[in-house]
């Protein structure tokens, strides 16, 4: 029991991350827009 | 700047860098324009001056296609002051194409809004490559923003556009750090000082404070008692960890709050990672000694001293960066240091001292030998030398007398002059050099560019590895799982800084910039520094550059012996001319007595020569070619023009209406230490090639002399460009070097311009590189100086990168399943200062550079004051 609640939120956690940093918000995904070349 | 009549800037564009970019956008905009001539690129302001009447919407969807987001300027913004004032509540002018258009935006003009305009931030808070992409993103996100951009290396940001200062700073702030607008750069920098050794100070009594907890612990661990908690010790485990979350708010608060700022953005940095990393281990800790029976006995092991020993050692780690930065800046520093604090004003006849700040154009100036000059100016009394080794790295101090002109920050160094103010302030050729290494400076090559994407998706990259690493080590490892899972977290997180990587570029840019100027090398952008050192082919103009630039006649040879009317006659041409030909027959003339002829009509033929009337007859001087191609004969001159071209010359013909009177020779002295910078340029694996207008019977000769590989001869100056297009073509990464005037589009066309300047004529636009001292030497220099800094470059990121991916898989325990080892978090602590240390360091190796050429004349310069500054 206590081994698949800490995988489960470990797992869950790292959805969290993947999600705030991401896929939500402003995240990274403006950096591509930034422009820069070469 | 634009001297194009009918061009007026209308885009402001984002992320142009190069004139690789400038050359996209005119291809871009052609079919709009008509022709790429039409176009101009101005890569500092970031705008595009078009015709009047261009669609401007459509312009803009163009550039913005071409990969560089782009918008129409507002007219109103635009226009000069005062054009617009009058026409305030008239519709646009009829048959004014864009008169609606220009009726609205002005209407939505709040008048605040500048043209495209760069407002300068001194950030705070900033501490890793994460925080450069935050900054850059939080100011690209207010509207009008076009670009911006984050120094870490000396904490500060631009951004260009039209948006309102005070919400760049508000945008700032909101993404977790302090800004404030940089009105007065001098100040600014003062404050800066000020404010760096104050956080030094800070960090070092930070350190202390947190390391004397960490390490008191640590010896109480070890020596008297152990780190686990037990029913006895449980009370005194729990008041001792209350105080270090005292200890680590008062030390470490700050990593906290800028972990939190960025966690509301959606953002991630090095604050993250430090308070993740030692938030996780006090908590973990705080979890054992308040219920040590809720864990197996194995676990009930206490890591304060871990929390409190990362933060100390971070915090000596900043202290230690924040030292050798200081030390990076010096080169702007030590020009700052070359101006003079007070003028000797005379003023209704009366002399007095006055700040040098309330100096104004037209005033006269005393200054006395030994003392530096406050303002740029004019000499219009006495003789003397003047020390101009500061500014353009030339080690004889230059005679000057009445009419010629002097710069701020040179020292006299012989007798008492008077000389009338022409620049004053921000005007001065110092002024203006201090604001282009500065700017350099802060500028980012491609490289660092990079290094910033990854590191912006590495933060929270780093933060899945810790908890992947926490879970296998609960699944996989031994017991007891859930220290090991924890300190396996904590060490990944805490490893895993990257604020090496973030610090790998600019430190070494800022350094490397620094020391070109020492060499008399002002380079204007962070790309040119990368790219001048991959350069296996340096074009050389020949006037001014490779030679003196001041022509002389060697020959004056008239088919019918009267070599007096023969020079009277090329005189009355050339007085109207202002080419450096004309000036060496002229000054022949004069020297042989012999008075100009009065011509009229004059015109000047590009590289072919100069045409007038004289007697009613067309009088012509100029080439060969030219005159061959208008049908006449003169065969019997060729043995006295190979003799000219033998000697390097060039002969210049003189036809009055059809008959060819004779030919002059005309010959340009290489300059003494021009053979052996083109030996530089062969050592260091360069191939060198000339080209000119000059005949090829010269152009061979004057290779010949100087060592050249290969030399094109009879290139118009507008065909220039097309021979370094061609070499680039070929391969070849090319550099022009010429005089910046009537090579600019050869400048522009090359990988890297470097522009010869005569001492202090250092605005020249078209080139990336601007040599303020008329040597070539200065080509080899700043080719070593960049290939020195690209390594250097190369060395941090490695090390960083390696840092990064060796640290991580061990901190996660990659090792543990082999050897058993497990890394301490208190040794990944100290790991990520000393990368970033190690890094500063490297970079402020750089500073030691020494060119082949001599020692950098600034390096120990004759100003006492910056000598003093390093004892």
């Amino acid at each position: 029991m206590e081994t698949l609640l800490v995988n489960a939120g470990g797992l869950a956690l790292m959805a969290a991350i993947v999600w705030w940093f991401w896929l939500s918000g402003s995240g990274t995904k403006s950096s591509g827009d930034h422009q820069h070349h070469h | 700047m634009n001297d194009s009549i009918d061009l007026q800037p209308a885009l402001t564009i984002s992320g142009a860098s190069c004139q690789g970019c400038a050359r996209k956008i005119r291809t871009a905009l052609a079919p709009l324009t008509g022709d790429t001539e039409r176009v101009q690129v101005n890569l500092d302001d970031q705008t595009v001056a078009l015709p009047a009447g261009t669609d401007l919407a459509e312009a803009a969807r163009r550039v913005t296609e071409a990969g560089y987001p782009a918008t129409p300027i507002s007219p109103a913004a635009a226009a000069p002051a005062g054009c617009c004032a009058g026409k305030k509540d008239g519709a646009g002018t009829p048959g004014d194409g864009d008169g609606n258009h220009r009726e609205q935006t002005m209407a939505g003009s709040t008048g605040q809004a500048a043209a495209e305009d760069q407002v300068a931030l001194s950030v705070t808070g900033a501490t890793c490559a994460s925080c450069v992409s935050t900054i850059e993103k939080a100011l690209l996100s207010v509207p009008g923003v076009t670009h911006a951009h984050m120094n870490l290396a000396d904490n500060t940001a631009t951004a260009s556009g039209q948006a309102d200062p005070q919400a760049l700073v508000e945008a700032v702030a909101s993404a977790g750090y302090g800004a404030r607008v940089i009105e007065n750069a001098d100040e600014a920098d003062e404050r800066k000082q000020e404010q760096d050794r104050r956080h030094y100070r800070v960090s070092l009594i930070r350190m202390a404070a947190s390391l004397t907890l960490g390490v008191g612990l640590m010896i109480w661990g070890m020596g008297f008692g152990s780190m686990m908690v037990t029913e006895a010790n449980q009370t005194s485990w729990l008041a001792l960890g209350a105080l270090t979350l005292v200890v680590m708010a008062a030390t470490g608060g700050h990593f906290f709050t800028g972990a939190w700022k960025a966690f509301r953005h959606h953002n991630a940095n090095m604050d993250t990672l430090i308070a993740l990393g030692t938030g996780t281990a006090w908590l973990y800790s705080m979890v054992v000694a308040s219920m040590p029976e809720a864990l197996p006995e194995m676990a009930r092991h206490v890591y304060f001293e871990a929390s409190a020993m990362i933060i100390g050692l971070i915090n000596l780690g900043q202290a230690l960066e924040l030292r050798a930065k200081g030390k990076t800046s010096e080169a702007v520093r030590r020009l700052l240091d070359l101006r003079a604090k007070t003028a000797r004003v005379i003023r209704d006849g009366e002399e007095r001292d006055i700040p040098v700040a309330e100096v104004r154009q037209g005033d006269r100036i005393r200054v006395r030998p030994g003392e530096k000059l406050p303002v740029d100016g004019v000499i219009v009394e006495g003789a003397t030398r003047i020390d101009e080794s500061m500014l353009t790295g030339e080690p004889m101090p230059v005679s000057k007398s009445t009419g010629d002109e002097v710069a701020a920050g040179t020292l006299n160094t012989h007798g008492a002059i008077i000389y009338q103010a022409t620049r004053v302030g921000s005007e001065t050729a110092l002024a203006q050099i201090i604001r282009l290494v500065k700017k350099a400076q802060g500028s980012k090559p491609a490289i660092g560019r990079l290094a910033d994407r990854i590191s912006a998706v590495f933060v929270p990259s780093v933060m899945l590895v810790a908890v992947v690493s926490a879970l296998a080590w609960y699944n996989l490892g031994p017991e007891p799982a859930v220290v090991h899972m924890m300190v396996a977290a904590t060490t990944v997180l805490i490893i895993a800084c990257p604020c090496a990587l973030g610090l790998a570029t600019p430190m070494s840019v800022m350094v490397g910039v620094g020391k070109a100027a020492e060499y008399g090398a002002l380079i204007r952008q962070g790309d040119a520094l990368q790219t001048a050192g991959k350069i296996d082919l340096v074009i050389l103009d020949k006037t001014g550059t490779i030679t003196e630039g001041h022509p002389a006649v060697t020959r004056v040879h008239a088919r019918d012996g009267n070599s007096q009317r023969l020079l009277a006659l090329a005189a009355g041409l050339e007085q109207h001319s202002e080419h450096p030909l004309a000036e060496a027959i002229l000054g022949k003339a004069q020297q042989d007595g012999v008075e100009a002829a009065t011509v009229t009509g004059f015109e000047a033929l590009n590289g072919r020569g100069v045409t007038g009337e004289f007697d009613g007859r067309p009088l012509r001087l100029g080439n060969r070619r030219w005159l061959e191609d208008q049908g006449l004969a003169f065969d019997d001159l060729d043995e006295a023009a190979a003799t000219i071209t033998a000697e390097a010359g060039t002969p210049l013909f003189l036809a009055h209406g059809d008959a060819v009177l004779g030919v002059i020779g005309v010959a340009d002295a290489i300059k003494p230490d021009s053979r052996a910078a083109i030996q530089r340029l062969h050592d260091a694996g360069i191939r060198v090639m000339m080209v000119t207008g000059d005949v090829n019977a010269t152009a061979k000769a004057i290779a010949a002399n100087a060592g050249i590989d290969d030399y094109r001869a009879e290139v118009l100056p507008e065909d220039k460009a097309n021979v370094v297009s061609e070499m680039r073509g070929k391969g070849y990464t090319v550099a022009m070097v010429g005089d910046g005037i009537n090579d600019a589009p050869a400048l522009a066309a090359a990988d890297v311009g470097f522009a010869i300047g005569t001492g202090t004529d250092v605005a020249i636009e078209s080139a990336a590189i601007t040599l303020m001292r008329g040597s070539l030497h200065g080509v080899p220099d700043a080719i070593e100086i960049s290939r020195a800094t690209v390594k250097n470059i190369h060395q941090n990121l490695f090390g960083a990168f390696i840092y990064n991916t060796m640290g991580i898989p061990v901190a996660a325990g990659l090792l543990y399943p082999l050897w058993g080892i497990l890394m301490s978090p208190i040794l990944a602590g100290a790991a990520m200062s000393l990368s970033s240390v190690t890094v500063v360091s490297n970079a402020n190796r750089l500073r030691l550079f020494r060119t082949s050429h001599q020692p950098a004349r600034n390096a120990s310069g004759p100003d006492p004051k910056p000598q003093k500054e390093r004892n």
